[in-house]
C-alpha cells in the first residue's frame, strides 16, 4: 500500500534533480550579425569561378575609374597564391563613369562590351556599385553597343 | 472508491492518527516548499542564464564592431588568427572561419553544432548552451559583416543614387565559447538553498503535525480511558471535557451516556434488591404461620387414618401441601441469604465419604444409590451445606432421572470432584444453559413437581460459597451428571479459603 506513495516520491525527486543546474538548450535566435569597420577598396573576383568579394588595402580613397583600372589589372600575388582570377579582360581603358541627373549610372569604357562574359559584367557592376557606394543599376556602354542595366548579384 | 482517491487510501492506511496527521503535514509542508521552492528557483536560474547570454552576447557583438579596419579579404590566416585573438578574453575563446580555413587555437569549430553554424549562415547573432566535455558552455556564432569603405564625395548630380547597404556580409564567421561553470555554481548555490528550504519546511510541518496531534490525540486518549473504565463495569466514569471542539462534544455526549446508563443501572439494581428483599421478607413472614400449620398437619396426619373418605383424603392433602409449602419456604430464605451476601461458612474437618453416606442414610436412599467413595478423604467444608449440595443432587436425580443412581468422589490434587450421576436419557441440549436458574422446568407437560424448583440452584450457590463450582453435563454412554468441584485448600498452603 505504501509502495505507490513512495515511486512517487521517488519519481518527483529525480525530476527535481534531473531540472536542477544548467541544461542544453536549442539554437536561440538574436539579431542582425555585426559589422567590423573595413577599410580600403572592394574589388569583385572569382573563386572557382563564382564571384567573391575582395579587399585591398589602399592608401587613400579611390575613385570609381581608379577602382575599375585595378578590377582590370586582376589579382596581385598574393591574391592569386588564394587561387583567385578575373574574366575582366585588358585594355578598357579609357573608362568613364558617369551618373545622371535621375540616378542612372552609365560606365563607358573602350572596348566591345559585348564581348565581356556575363561573369566579367558582374564583377564590373559589383566593384563599380560597391565604390559608388549604391545598388542602383548599372550599364555598360562602349561605343557601338550597351549591356544593362545590371545589377550586383552579391548586393545585400 | 479507494481506488479513486490514492492519496486518501496512503494516509487511510497508515495506521495511527498520529502517523496520519505527520504524513499528511508532511505532504502539504513539504509539497507547498518544492512548488514555492521550485518555482523560486527555475526562476533565478532563467534569469542568471539569461544574463550571462545577453551579457556575452553583447561583449562579442561590441568586440566585432570595435575591431580595427579590416584591410584584406580574403583574410589572410595572419588577419584570421588576429582577429580570432582580439575577439577571445579572459572568460572566452573565439575562433574565426573563413570558408575552409580557420584561425589556429584549441578550438575546432567542427565539434561546434551543425544546427548552429547552420543557423549563423542566416546573418544574424546565435547561440546555443551546450555540453562540452561534460562542461556548460555557451557557443556564440555570428558571420562578420563589414562596413562599406567610406563614400566617395558625390560626383555632380549624383545625390539621386540609392545608398547601397551599410554593411556587406563578408563570408567570415565568429565562432565564441564561453564557459558557464560560474553560473553553474551560482545556480547549485540557489538549489541548495532550496532543498535547505524544503528541509526547514518539513521540520517546520512535522512539529506542526506533533502539536497538533497531541492538541487531538489527548482528548481522544482520555476518552479511551474513560470508554474502557466503563466497559469495565466502572459506571462513575467521565471523560474530561476540554474545550468547546467537537472532540468536547463527543466527550459530553459520552458524559451524559455514562450518567444516563448509570441511572437506569443504579434504578435496576434498586429495584432488584427491593425484589429480593421483599421475597425475604415474605419467606420470613411465612415462617411463622407455617411453624404453626405444620404442628396442626402433624396431628392431622395421626388422624387421618381414623378419619373415614374424603375427609381423611383432605386430611393428608393438606398435610402434604404443608411440607411442601415449608421447604419452598425454607428454600426460598437461603436464596435469599445467598443473594444478600449474608450466607456464612461454617467450615469444619470433613470426612467425606462419611459425610456423604450420612446424609443418603437420614434420606433412606442409602440402598437406592449406588456409592463410590474412597475412604479417608478428608475436607475442610461446611457439613451442613455439603449435606445441602448432596441431598439437592441426588433428589434431583432419584426424581427425574432414572437408576441406577450414583455417587462417586475423585481426589485430585487441587480440588475435591463429587459426581452425582444417573441412567436416564440425560439434559437436553436447551435445556443444560438454564438447568440451574431458579424455578426452570424441564420438562414443560409436568406443571407440578416435587421439589421447590430451587435445588440446583441452591446446590450451586453453594459450591461457589466454597469456592467451588457446580457443573451438569451428559455422560457418553447416557444419563446426565452433575459434578460438584471443591477447592482442598490443605493442597495448597496458599490458599486460605
Amino acid at each position: 500500500m505504501t509502495r505507490r506513495p513512495l515511486l512517487a516520491l521517488v519519481v518527483l525527486i529525480a525530476v527535481l534533480s534531473a531540472g536542477c543546474g544548467v541544461r542544453p538548450s536549442g539554437v536561440i535566435r538574436g539579431g542582425p550579425a555585426p559589422a567590423a569597420p573595413a577599410e580600403g577598396v572592394n574589388l569583385y573576383f572569382l573563386a572557382n569561378s563564382s564571384l567573391i568579394l575582395m579587399r585591398r588595402p589602399t592608401r587613400q580613397h579611390l575613385s570609381p575609374t581608379q577602382t575599375l583600372v585595378l578590377l582590370q589589372d586582376g589579382p596581385d600575388g598574393d591574391e592569386r597564391a588564394m587561387n583567385l582570377t578575373s574574366e575582366v579582360p585588358t585594355g578598357l581603358d579609357p573608362i568613364t563613369v558617369t551618373i545622371d541627373a535621375s540616378g542612372n549610372v552609365e560606365v563607358v569604357v573602350s572596348a566591345d562590351v559585348t564581348t565581356l562574359s556575363n561573369t566579367a559584367a558582374d564583377q564590373i557592376v559589383c566593384t563599380v556599385g560597391d565604390a559608388l557606394s549604391t545598388t542602383a543599376p548599372i550599364t555598360l556602354t562602349s561605343k557601338a553597343a550597351t549591356r544593362g542595366p545590371r545589377t550586383c548579384p552579391l548586393a545585400g | 472508491m479507494n481506488s479513486v482517491n490514492p492519496a486518501a487510501r496512503f494516509l487511510g492506511g497508515a495506521r495511527s492518527l498520529r502517523t496520519r496527521l505527520l504524513v499528511a503535514f508532511a505532504l502539504l509542508g513539504v509539497s507547498t516548499a518544492a512548488l514555492v521552492a521550485g518555482v523560486d528557483y527555475v526562476q533565478a536560474r532563467d534569469i542568471i542564464l539569461q544574463k550571462a547570454q545577453d551579457t556575452a552576447v553583447l561583449t562579442i557583438t561590441e568586440r566585432i564592431e570595435t575591431l580595427p579596419p579590416l584591410g584584406d579579404l580574403p583574410p589572410s590566416q595572419a588577419t584570421l588568427d588576429e582577429i580570432a585573438g582580439r575577439l577571445s578574453g579572459r572568460d572566452d575563446t573565439a575562433v574565426a572561419v573563413y570558408r575552409d580555413r580557420r584561425s589556429v587555437g584549441r578550438l575546432d569549430p567542427d565539434t561546434l553544432p551543425r544546427e548552429l553554424r547552420r543557423a549563423v549562415g542566416e546573418g544574424i547573432v546565435v547561440w546555443q548552451r551546450v555540453s562540452m566535455n561534460g562542461r556548460p558552455v555557451l557557443v556564440i556564432g555570428t558571420q562578420l559583416r563589414l562596413g562599406r569603405p567610406g563614400r566617395p564625395a558625390q560626383p555632380p548630380g549624383g545625390s539621386a543614387l540609392p545608398p547601397g547597404p551599410a554593411t556587406q556580409p563578408s563570408e567570415l564567421e565568429i565562432y565564441s565559447v564561453r564557459s558557464l561553470e560560474p553560473e553553474q555554481q551560482s545556480i547549485a548555490r540557489l538549489a541548495t538553498r532550496a532543498w535547505l528550504t524544503g528541509a526547514v519546511a518539513l521540520v517546520f510541518a512535522v512539529l506542526l503535525a506533533v502539536l497538533a496531534g497531541r492538541g487531538v490525540l489527548e482528548p481522544v486518549r482520555e476518552l479511551r480511558r474513560a470508554t474502557n473504565r466503563l466497559g469495565e463495569g466502572d459506571l462513575t466514569a467521565r471523560a474530561q471535557i476540554r474545550g468547546t471542539d467537537e472532540l468536547a462534544d463527543v466527550a459530553r455526549t459520552f458524559n451524559n451516556t455514562a450518567e444516563t446508563l448509570e441511572r437506569h443501572v443504579g434504578d435496576l439494581r434498586r429495584m432488584e434488591a427491593e425484589a429480593r428483599r421483599f421475597v425475604a421478607d415474605v419467606s420470613h413472614e411465612l415462617r411463622t404461620p407455617l411453624a404453626a400449620m405444620t404442628a396442626v398437619t402433624d396431628v392431622l396426619d395421626d388422624e387421618a387414618q381414623r378419619l373415614p373418605g374424603d375427609a381423611g383424603r383432605a386430611a393428608r392433602l393438606v398435610s402434604g401441601e404443608t411440607h411442601k409449602l415449608t421447604r419452598l419456604v425454607n428454600d426460598l430464605i437461603e436464596v435469599s441469604r445467598f443473594d444478600t451476601g449474608t450466607a456464612t461458612l461454617a467450615l469444619d474437618d470433613v470426612d467425606v465419604a462419611e459425610a456423604i453416606r450420612a446424609t443418603l442414610r437420614a434420606r433412606g436412599w442409602s440402598d437406592r444409590v449406588r456409592t463410590d467413595l474412597p475412604q479417608g478423604v478428608v475436607a475442610r467444608l461446611d457439613p451442613r451445606r455439603l449435606d445441602v449440595i448432596i441431598a439437592n443432587l441426588v433428589s434431583n436425580a432419584l426424581r427425574h432421572g432414572a437408576p441406577p443412581v450414583s455417587v462417586r468422589t475423585h481426589v485430585r490434587p487441587d480440588r475435591l470432584d463429587i459426581e452425582v450421576g444417573d441412567g436416564g436419557p440425560g439434559l437436553a441440549p436447551d435445556v443444560l444453559p438454564h438447568v440451574f436458574n431458579r424455578f426452570y422446568k424441564a420438562d414443560t407437560a409436568r406443571a407440578r413437581s416435587e421439589g421447590s424448583g430451587l435445588g440446583l440452584a441452591i446446590a450451586r450457590e453453594n459450591a461457589r460459597l466454597h469456592g467451588g463450582d457446580l457443573t451438569a453435563a451428559n455422560r457418553p454412554a447416557g444419563g446426565a451428571v452433575f459434578t460438584v468441584h471443591l477447592p482442598r485448600p490443605g493442597s495448597e498452603p496458599g490458599d486460605t479459603r
